[in-house]
């Protein structure tokens, strides 16, 4: 394969942040290629920071790099200004490890944790000179495939990808790269290939099924071509955590990305249930790594790479059985030199503040409360169970302890929301500050900082709110204009989410097979980097569905009906769309469902499908508070 | 506590990583390493030490020095061995030495940095650069731009020694001593500018590569690295 770095390191100097493009990071592996050998490029479709935070990029490229006979490097989004310079010079996009041009790889694989980078994947198609249609590849092209949580309703990438593998990649990954290494050495065509892939449980083949719409524009059916690949493609499951490879030589980035630390995956799953969530029901069931396992990680981690943070990654970390032992084993043993532990997400009550206590013994950390709805209706309604007296009291808790500043997260647009439930924001926030002014001594008061971020709910595919209509962007902009009039004061500060991005997410989230048209021809328009503010362009999508013949009032300011076919209908996540049914009524009658793990069994399905799965063990340290999905953030104050 | 210096080399690709991508690798490195270090108190502990004057992106250097404190002895040998084995490939370790706990910072000690600067000047021939050279030197103030600011310093003191090391096809090879501190630091690109760069024509001139060979610390005439004995 080319080495492109000379003709990359001419035009290095030019660029604004050329340590995205030097690779050279500690622990990056460099396998020379033999013959019979397969090269997988691993992408992010972002840039360099936002990809190297990724921990499922981290686990893939140790996985197949231990992998004899299979060479994994990485690719991100050149920014801008690069791209301008590569298109200048010719240069094709290129890996990381070996500047190896993309177009000359085995495997091209994206991980798919947002739909807002859908263009970015075209982008580096196109940057790769790989065609960007299945269909118009050829055989010595590489196979494009994806993974993470967007594959979940893959349909809009489907005419662009060959094939995607849902759920756990741990092993999925492997035997992928085995059969394809296997059709390799024989010379096997990409047909033949990727009819031999779609045996592997948790690959879905999209070229191999058909979509047929009524003119409504709703789906009629959707059939294989085939009755060698499965009618419903379901997800990839690792019931036992321990046994899923967990990376211990983890690159260290020299560039600050977002997540600038150890990252320990200490849990899979959660099962609180929060109905808006779409990672709580597909990354159903909960399971734990064990604390052994974790303890050995993370001294082996520590060792390999000399992280001063080490952050106990999972969706809701004091559910985690044994979450008090291992914090003051990782604090014990560690703090003293100064490496600190974080918790992104903690349920909101005394527990977590005093694990908070334990935490700030090595490093200040900032805390973070997700109530997102303002009254107790809306909070029955998806599922967030907690009562304002939770909220006050743990933010009381942390006052008294040296908190000065709190973070809170909502969301506007949510089923069944009124203008009483904005109120109730409003008067939550205003507890919250007059609580802290009334605890906190008069000379620190100026300190006091209550940080409100506004996000607009996005209804997802495999949730109990697929069916439901999304706010317009009328409803959402009023909404925000109503909290920025009243959340108001020296010590509150406002940020929202572009509502126009949601709105455009929102389309994607729940598109089908045709909105592909409209991904193609809003990168055509000059749409990349959507996620990020100052390149999201609204028209060019807006234009691109217009030409397309399609709307957003079809994709997501309409109520689906329940018997409607989904464009996801094929697709199983294991949670049964009877239990998102119920779910869905039980939110209209304001009723909760309380968390498996802490009482019985929900019926969601997924334990049926989970055969290997053990059973959660309950964290008897935090049973009295246990219901809902209160969530706390703990994060290194930056 | 003991304070060690440390002097390494920046070069290859990691020219192109910031002094503060720098500093955040190193202390990885050291961690790496299992050094005794000493951490700075506070509510965000760092490990503490300290650096020279930053290399900016892009220039490599084979002489750039930092001090480590810690906490017990090591040997020296196996400070440099231990080290490198645990760098990324870019930085290297050449030589470490113990220094009093009371020594002037390295920032505080060094006044005059060294580059080697390759420089594509098309249109000019070998005499036409010494003249350059010579009328530089004729004026008695060096005024350049740095952040904006115009800046005026005495040319002696400004720029110390400006050699031209080879020269063919356009393209020479200039060795500079340029001051760098508290007194004010020149830039090796500032100094290009005002060799090169005429108010009547377009810019002919491209700077091709920036190499920092030296720093010293000028005492009477006499010229000392921050890690030479004395």
């Amino acid at each position: 394969m080319k080495n492109l770095y000379p003709e990359i390191e001419n035009i290095l100097p030019s660029i604004e942040k050329p340590v995205r493009y030097i690779n050279s990071e500690w622990n990056t592996k460099r396998k020379p290629v033999q013959p019979d050998d397969i090269v997988f490029a691993l992408a992010y479709p972002d840039v360099y920071e936002i990809g190297m935070s990724n921990l499922a990029l981290c686990i893939l490229y140790e996985i197949l790099n231990e992998q004899d006979g299979v060479i994994a490097e990485r690719v991100f989004s050149p920014w801008v200004d690069m791209e301008e310079r590569m298109r200048e010079e010719d240069i094709p996009l290129f890996t990381l490890e070996s500047y190896s041009p993309v177009n000359e790889c085995d495997i091209f694989g994206f991980t798919l944790q947002c739909e807002m980078t859908y263009t970015n994947i075209l982008n580096m198609l196109d940057l790769a000179k790989i065609p960007l249609l299945a269909k118009d590849r050829r055989d010595d092209n590489p196979l494009i495939i994806g993974g993470g949580p967007c594959v979940f309703n893959p349909e809009p990438l489907a005419p662009f990808f060959d094939l995607f593998a849902l759920g756990d990649g741990e092993n999925l990954i492997q035997e992928v790269a085995d059969e394809f290494k296997k059709l390799k050495k024989k010379g096997a065509k990409k047909r033949e290939i990727l009819k031999s892939l779609a045996k592997i449980q948790g690959i879905y083949v999209p070229s191999l099924y058909k979509i047929d719409h009524y003119p409504s524009g709703i789906i009629k059916t959707i059939n294989r071509i085939s009755n060698e690949v499965p009618k419903t493609v379901k997800k990839r499951l690792i019931g036992d955590l321990d046994m899923a490879k967990f990376p211990v030589y983890p690159i260290v980035p020299f560039a600050r990305v977002i997540h600038d630390r150890c990252s320990l995956e200490i849990m899979r799953g959660c099962t609180r249930g929060c109905r808006f969530c779409q990672a709580g029901m597909i990354y159903r069931p909960a399971r734990e790594r064990s604390i052994n396992k974790l303890k050995n990680l993370s001294q082996n981690i520590l060792k390999n790479t000399g992280y001063e943070e080490i952050s106990l990654v999972s969706l809701s970390s004091s559910d985690y059985s044994e979450i008090e032992t291992l914090v003051s084993d990782l604090i014990n043993r560690y703090g003293g030199d100064g490496v600190a532990v974080s918790l992104p997400s903690l349920r909101m009550d005394a527990f977590s503040i005093n694990l908070a206590e334990q935490i700030q013994r090595v490093r200040r950390t900032g805390l973070t409360f997700a109530p997102e709805a303002g009254t107790q209706r809306l909070r029955d309604v998806i599922n967030k169970n907690l009562t304002e007296e939770d909220i006050l009291s743990t933010a009381k808790l942390a006052f008294q302890n040296g908190w000065r500043r709190l973070k809170f997260y909502f969301m506007v647009g949510l089923p069944t929301e009124t203008r009483e439930d904005l109120q109730g924001i409003v008067e939550l926030v205003n507890k919250v500050v007059s609580l802290g002014l009334d605890i906190i001594p008069p000379k620190e008061r100026c300190r006091l900082k209550i940080n409100i971020s506004i996000a607009s709910f996005v209804p997802k595919a495999h949730t109990p709110f697929q069916w439901v209509e999304q706010n317009t962007l009328n409803q959402l902009l009023k909404k925000q204009a109503f909290l920025k009039k009243h959340l108001r004061g020296r010590h509150i500060s406002l940020s929202w989410h572009e509502a126009k991005l949601s709105i455009i997410e929102g389309v994607v989230a729940r598109g089908d097979r045709r909105l592909a048209g409209v991904i193609k021809k809003a990168w055509e328009l000059g749409c990349k980097f959507d996620a990020w503010r100052e390149h999201f362009d609204f028209s060019k999508w807006e234009k691109a569905l217009k030409e397309e013949g399609l709307s957003i009032d079809f994709y997501t300011y309409r109520e689906r009906s329940l018997d409607e076919n989904l464009p996801w209908e094929h697709i199983s996540v294991g949670v049964t769309k009877a239990y998102f049914q119920s779910e869905y009524e039980k939110a209209l009658r304001q009723e909760r469902t309380d968390d498996c793990r802490f009482s019985s069994c929900n019926k969601c399905g997924v334990c049926e499908v989970a055969d290997a799965c053990p059973p959660p063990r309950l964290p008897t340290s935090i049973m009295p508070l246990g219901i809902g999905g209160q969530v706390v953030g703990l994060m290194a104050d930056s | 506590m003991h304070r060690l210096r440390i002097k390494y080399g920046k070069m290859g690709r990691l020219k192109f990583i910031s002094h503060l991508d720098f500093i955040c690798a190193i202390e990885r490195s050291l961690r790496r390493a299992s050094f005794p270090l000493v951490l700075t108190k506070g509510f965000n502990p760092r490990v503490k030490m300290s650096y020279g004057p930053p290399l900016s992106v892009g220039v490599s250097s084979e002489s750039e020095y930092m001090d480590i404190f810690l906490n017990n002895h090591l040997s020296l040998k196996e400070v440099v061995d231990l080290l490198n084995m645990v760098l990324p490939d870019g930085l290297y370790i050449y030589r470490a030495k113990y220094v009093l706990l009371d020594e002037p910072s390295i920032t505080k000690f060094v006044n005059f940095a060294e580059y080697q600067i390759e420089v594509a000047v098309p249109s000019l021939g070998v005499s036409d650069i010494k003249d350059r050279i010579e009328e530089l030197f004729s004026k008695k103030e060096f005024k350049f731009v740095k952040k904006g600011k115009e800046k005026v310093l005495p040319t002696k003191q400004a720029v110390s020694r400006i050699e031209i090391n080879y020269f063919e096809l356009g393209k020479a090879t200039i060795n500079v001593l340029l001051s760098i501190g508290d007194l004010g630091s020149v830039r090796p690109e500032a100094l290009m500018k005002s060799l090169f760069s005429r108010p009547d024509c377009d810019e002919d001139y491209v700077i091709l590569n920036i190499h920092r060979i030296g720093l010293y610390a000028k005492i009477g005439d006499e010229f000392y690295s921050p890690i030479d004995t004395r």
